[in-house]
């Protein structure tokens, strides 16, 4: 970690108004595109940024640089503050009912050719789709597309372990798979 | 999918990527002032709100509470145990019961202790009586309590033996100690005052909004209560649903009140609730009962000075009506 960060953290350790400011001004864009990502609506979006802030403010005591950089630590107050708004305000997602035995049958070649696709129809039907996955599985999807971050970073952000993060992905993958050709049919 | 080919699925899923890129850049755009909005929320919460501080320091905290809270109550408990020491004193200048029976009264009471403070109150007593026995006592400072009692009891056998006119003066001088009665209504004093005052009114009140809330309207009580009665009842009937709730508010309630508060009495089971209160403040008891009948859930509130008459009468004739219009007719309206 570099000496401007180190001497951010300390400022912002004493509560200092200017270091807040500096900690707003580098990362706001980063945050507010996170945000924005999972949340997908920008008076939300607003609000969830906020929230992020203020709490990144308040918590910076208990951020430990030995286990994440500030970003990620600050990343993974986004998700969960994005999340959580979710989770309260919005309508109940109604989960997929399909047995993972189900999903899991489809075979990995069927996905890579529907994936691999380049055709309008297929991402505007999957751009529809992705707002029916509940905000975990959205969150996920945006960080690993999007954002496009390592393992190591989602399994830190989400509170899991890169193995399971892999497991997730390729879960909803199938899911997504599903739904758009249930969809269809 | 395995995890080292992530890279290139991410690489490979041209479609979901740019779908997931499409939702994502809908709203990108930080706005304008958001910033200073963040800023403005900080001023405003630290203005309300201390900055939290580390955990060390409030570890710290937690450990000098604590250590207080400890200092306090052995404090306390010290009191109470150095109690006993004033019947010593009382028997020293009663003169009337024979001794034998008072050393009998003193010593399970002192057994227990390891060592006194030498008797003051005793010394005073016997000082213009005996100045003999002053030195004795001078020179036992930290006796144990047996050998103490011991010698207090020859002592007085010493003095009803030998009667003397300073003595009648002395029994009547400093006959002052608290009877065992008057210490046991200054401890339950004490343990009343500790209870914070929580006023029972608020159930009402609860109450009341919560069926507002619900669109409930009190039943028509008017002919149940006599009017001589200084009591109130209030019926309410509400729906017995998942979303109302009644029995989870009641029991909220009634957990929110300290349950060392004089009268407190919490009777539940999934068909009845039966709450109590006693406000001493304002010389009033409150009664609360739930019961489910037929899909909905009768709720009677009553209040009363304590020891005046609730005419309960009422609330079991509108419950029995219900039970009886329910039963003919299959269906509750009254």
């Amino acid at each position: 970690m570099d000496n401007e960060t180190h001497e951010l953290i300390r400022g912002l350790c004493r509560q200092e108004r200017k270091a807040q400011q500096r900690m707003l001004q580098t990362y706001g864009d980063l945050v507010f595109a996170q945000v924005a990502s999972i949340v997908g609506c920008q008076e939300d979006a607003e609000e969830v940024y906020q929230d992020v802030f203020v709490k990144a403010f308040r918590s910076i005591g208990t951020y430990d640089e030995r286990r994440a950089p500030l970003v990620a630590w600050l990343s993974r107050i986004a998700c969960h503050e994005s999340l959580n708004y979710l989770r309260c305000r919005c309508l109940p997602v109604i989960p997929i009912d399909e047995s993972d035995e189900d999903v899991e049958s489809i075979p990995d070649e069927t996905l890579d050719q529907f994936f691999q696709l380049q055709d309008e129809d297929a991402v505007q039907s999957l751009e529809k789709t992705l707002e029916f996955l509940p905000p975990d599985d959205l969150a996920l999807v945006t960080m690993f597309y999007f954002e496009k971050r390592s393992m190591k970073d989602m399994a830190y952000i989400m509170d899991s372990n890169p193995s399971t993060i892999a497991s997730r992905l390729s879960r909803i993958r199938k899911r997504l798979y599903k739904m758009i050709k249930s969809s269809h049919s | 999918m395995k995890k080292e080919s992530f890279e290139n699925t991410r690489q490979q899923d041209v479609n979901l990527r740019e779908a997931v890129a499409r939702r994502a850049r809908k709203c990108s755009q930080r706005p304008q002032g958001l910033d200073e909005r963040v800023m403005e929320r900080m001023a405003s919460d630290s203005q309300t709100r201390h900055f939290t501080p580390p955990r060390r320091k409030l570890w710290l905290s937690a450990a000098a509470c604590v250590a207080a809270a400890l200092f306090v109550g052995y404090t306390l408990y010290n009191n109470k145990v150095e109690l006993p020491a004033s019947p010593v004193g009382e028997t020293a200048q009663l003169q009337p019961q024979p001794h034998g029976a008072d050393a009998d009264t003193i010593v399970p009471e002192l057994k227990e202790e390891k060592t006194v403070k030498p008797l003051q109150a005793r010394e005073e007593v016997a000082a213009p009586v005996r100045p003999t026995l002053q030195k004795e006592e001078a020179d036992l400072p930290q006796t144990p309590v047996k050998e103490e009692v011991g010698a207090v009891a020859e002592q007085l056998a010493d003095v009803q033996t030998e009667p003397s006119p300073a003595a009648d003066v002395l029994v009547v001088q400093t006959v002052e100690v608290p009877s065992a009665d008057e210490g046991r209504l200054a401890e339950a004093v004490t343990a009343d005052e500790d209870v914070a005052y929580q006023d029972p009114d608020r159930v009402n009140e609860c109450i009341a909004r919560f069926a507002d809330h619900h669109g409930v309207e009190p039943v028509n009580q008017d002919s149940a209560v006599p009017l001589d009665s200084n009591a109130a009842v209030t019926i309410y009937v509400f729906p017995d649903k998942k979303d109302v709730d009644v029995w989870g508010r009641m029991l909220q309630m009634a957990l929110w009140y300290d349950n060392a508060q004089p009268g407190y009495h919490l009777d539940l089971s999934p068909e009845q609730l039966f709450f109590e209160l006693r406000d001493e403040k304002k010389g009033m008891q409150y009664r609360w009962i739930a019961e489910r009948i037929e899909g909905r859930i009768l709720l009677c509130c009553a209040h009363s000075p304590i020891g005046a008459h609730v005419p309960m009468n009422s609330y079991f004739d509108y419950r029995n009506r219900c039970i009886l219009h329910t039963l003919n007719t299959g269906y509750y309206q009254l």
